[in-house]
């Protein structure tokens, strides 16, 4: 019995849960929180999730991006036998709270930090340039990480099609704000739009006539304000991506015994490799259980009359074993592709996993299961 | 019939829940009833491209989707729309090819589509309203962007329109505003899990879908429902006379009931909650043994469903 999850729960700074969409993710996360409650860690799970299943799952009211504790009754966390210092604390990544904050502290002074905030290209930049979102959860983890109230960060990813986004997303904000055309707009000396030059009118021109003046102007006047800030996010960007890739932050795979998530499980192991960051494990979520030993053909004697209800049976035996027989195989395909990943599979329960008992049981279960 | 009463279906649905099945299910039903169908993916294609290739595995299918519109059978043509291409191959109709090279090399793509975010969006739908208007097609059906993203994406039009008020996107903009709004044009097809949080999420993307965008729903397919095989075989569990069963059979036989059970909850809860048709698709697998015979079953299913 290999002790995946105990083992990283233990030696982490930083666990992140990536997969497709629909996978358990957001579950998966906050059980590996809870787990790590139950272990004597002080754990944090940041969700990106904003629905507010996980806030009604754990039982508050509502996730802010500030962490909140949860409530686990001391016979979760060891009995008053066995008392630990375990806690669990969860907070939901607010993307522009984050960028707004990053903002205020690399701008020269206050009237800097107003004017960008303030700026309807930033706005856009913090609701809708992709991978904003990635670079802010990671933000967020740094910000987490380095304060020193909790000894594992477990972060709930938003799905992507490119797991590679949280390492490229700082990278590709930078090349946003270093653009050289827009930046021959800000050059010291130059005022309105009418002076720019002459190499810049030419883009400027025609893109005005697709896009519209005033949203040419929003960008340009972004920029103006944004001058001088670009080395702070370019230092900040790089200590982002030395958290993402320390030794001590864990990258798990989640996916469920489906071919399409995985395989985007096999191209988000795939990805991460190539970035220099080995994925510590693959969780197998809602897996069908299995029941074993199954009647293999009829009769079976024990049931009456024999008929109709036998063939209903066999026919419920049978479908169970070929969804079981069809999800190893799906499983195996993973394994042909990725090496030495080691994994544990969380069975279907019978009932859907919406509430804090739930999650709790999911989580000694991540303590128990062995892997393989 | 409501799959011949517009041009573009258009797919939409939480992650995770089955779209690319669903577009492809549709794509082939389309065909068996002699239709002239366009699969559009906007990332991706992979799976859908698969999924069809297994449904009609004499037609030469090519094993990568891309840019270009590829023959996967007789009457059933595949292609991908993706956004940075839509923008690139857009600029370039507007004569402005050599700034999309250099928007492409300085990044600046990146810039303009945040100046004026939504603009991806457009250009995609501005693409496919180009191709239903060239009428090639009886149908095209886009595997749409997962639902959080649905309402943003075919949002995007009324967005636009609003903050971009001149020049030649505003103009795209309101003729794919009207695209999405004329249901003679366009109509949408939901897709969920019978589960609680897609339940939950597709009722409230129904909605948003209906006030924000005013785009016509056909229905709700509910995909990978299990056949109701245990519901019949409680009684085989409880008691302990001759005819009960015991051991891991009598598990299966309860755990299983206890799913089809939480299912019908939901399927009732949707019904009650969501008046809309709805559709249910039975679960199958679609590992590489399974492919065929499913993408077959469901097919017949949906084609039943049409036609009842």
């Amino acid at each position: 019995m290999n002790d995946l999850i105990p083992d990283l729960i233990v030696n982490s700074r930083v666990i992140v849960t990536c997969g497709a969409g629909g996978v358990g993710k957001t579950t998966v996360a906050a059980s590996i929180g809870i787990a790590a409650a139950l272990k004597g860690r002080r754990c944090v799970v940041v969700t990106i999730d904003p629905a507010k299943r996980l806030a009604d799952a754990l039982g508050i009211t509502e996730l802010t991006n500030e962490p909140a504790p949860i409530e686990l009754s001391p016979i979760d966390l060891g009995g008053p036998a066995a008392p630990t210092t375990g806690e669990l604390w969860a907070c939901m990544l607010d993307t522009k709270a984050t960028f707004d904050a990053v903002v205020r502290r690399e701008a020269k002074n206050a009237q800097q930090a107003d004017d960008i905030l303030a700026n309807t290209f930033y706005r856009n930049i913090s609701s809708s340039l992709s991978g904003t979102q990635e670079y802010m959860a990671m933000e967020k983890v740094h910000d987490l990480v380095t304060s020193g109230r909790f000894d594992l960060v477990v972060v709930d990813t938003p799905p992507t099609q490119h797991a590679l986004d949280f390492v490229t997303a700082p990278r590709r904000l930078v090349r946003l704000l270093d653009n050289t055309v827009f930046k021959l707009l800000v050059a010291p000396g130059r005022g309105a739009l009418r002076v720019v030059s002459g190499a810049a009118q030419t883009v400027l021109r025609p893109l005005t006539k697709v896009i519209g003046g005033e949203v040419v102007t929003d960008a340009i006047e972004f920029f103006r304000a944004f001058d001088g800030m670009e080395e702070g996010f370019r230092t900040r960007a790089t200590e982002t991506l030395e958290v993402l890739t320390a030794s001590d932050t864990a990258w798990l795979l989640v996916s469920s015994p489906q071919p399409e998530p995985i395989r985007a499980a096999v191209g988000f192991a795939e990805q991460i490799a190539n970035a220099g960051i080995a994925v510590r494990g693959l969780i197998i979520n809602r897996a069908e259980p299995e029941f074993e030993p199954l009647p293999t053909a009829r009769p079976l004697p024990t049931v009456k009359p024999v008929g109709a209800k036998q063939a209903a049976l066999m026919k419920l035996v049978n479908d169970h074993r070929s969804a079981v027989a069809s999800e190893r195989e799906t499983i195996s395909e993973f394994f042909l592709s990725v090496e030495n990943v080691p994994h544990v599979v969380l069975e279907q329960r019978a009932d859907d996993v919406h509430d804090l008992e739930a999650l709790k049981a999911l989580g000694r279960q991540l303590l128990r299961v062995g892997a393989s | 019939m409501w799959l011949q009463k517009s041009k573009l279906i258009i797919v939409a649905g939480k992650g995770g829940v089955g779209k690319t099945t669903v577009s492809a299910v549709t794509t082939a039903a389309a065909s068996r009833l002699g239709m002239r169908v366009l699969l559009v993916t906007i990332d991706g294609g992979q799976q859908a491209l698969e999924l069809l290739g297994a449904h009609f595995p004499d037609a030469n299918t090519p094993s990568t989707l891309g840019y270009e519109t590829i023959t996967v059978a007789a009457t059933v043509d595949a292609r991908q729309i993706t956004p940075d291409q839509a923008l690139v191959e857009w600029l370039r109709d507007k004569k402005l090819g050599r700034l999309a090279d250099r928007l492409v090399k300085t990044g600046a793509l990146d810039v303009i589509a945040t100046a004026a975010p939504g603009i991806r969006d457009i250009l995609v739908l501005g693409r496919i309203k180009a191709l239903v208007n060239e009428g090639h097609y009886d149908l095209i059906v886009l595997d749409g962007p997962a639902s959080g993203h649905a309402v943003t994406f075919l949002h995007s039009a009324r967005g636009l329109i609003d903050s971009v008020s001149v020049g030649a996107i505003h103009q795209q903009a309101a003729e794919v505003a009207n695209m999405l709004s004329d249901s003679t044009m366009s109509q949408c097809l939901l897709v969920t899990l019978p589960e609680v949080t897609p339940v939950n999420e597709l009722i409230e993307t129904a909605f948003a879908l209906e006030d924000r965008v005013g785009i016509a729903l056909v229905g709700v397919i509910v995909n990978a429902v299990l056949d109701p095989l245990a519901t019949g075989l409680t009684g085989l569990t409880g008691g302990s006379g001759e005819s009960s069963l015991t051991g891991p059979t009598r598990a299966l036989i309860e755990y299983r009931a206890r799913r089809e059970q939480s299912q019908q909850v939901e399927l009732d809860r949707l019904a009650a909650e969501l008046p809309l048709p709805r559709f249910v698709f039975p679960r199958v697998q679609l590992d590489d043994d399974n492919r065929s015979a499913s993408m077959g079953r469901l097919v017949d299913v949906m084609v039943e469903q049409l036609t009842a």
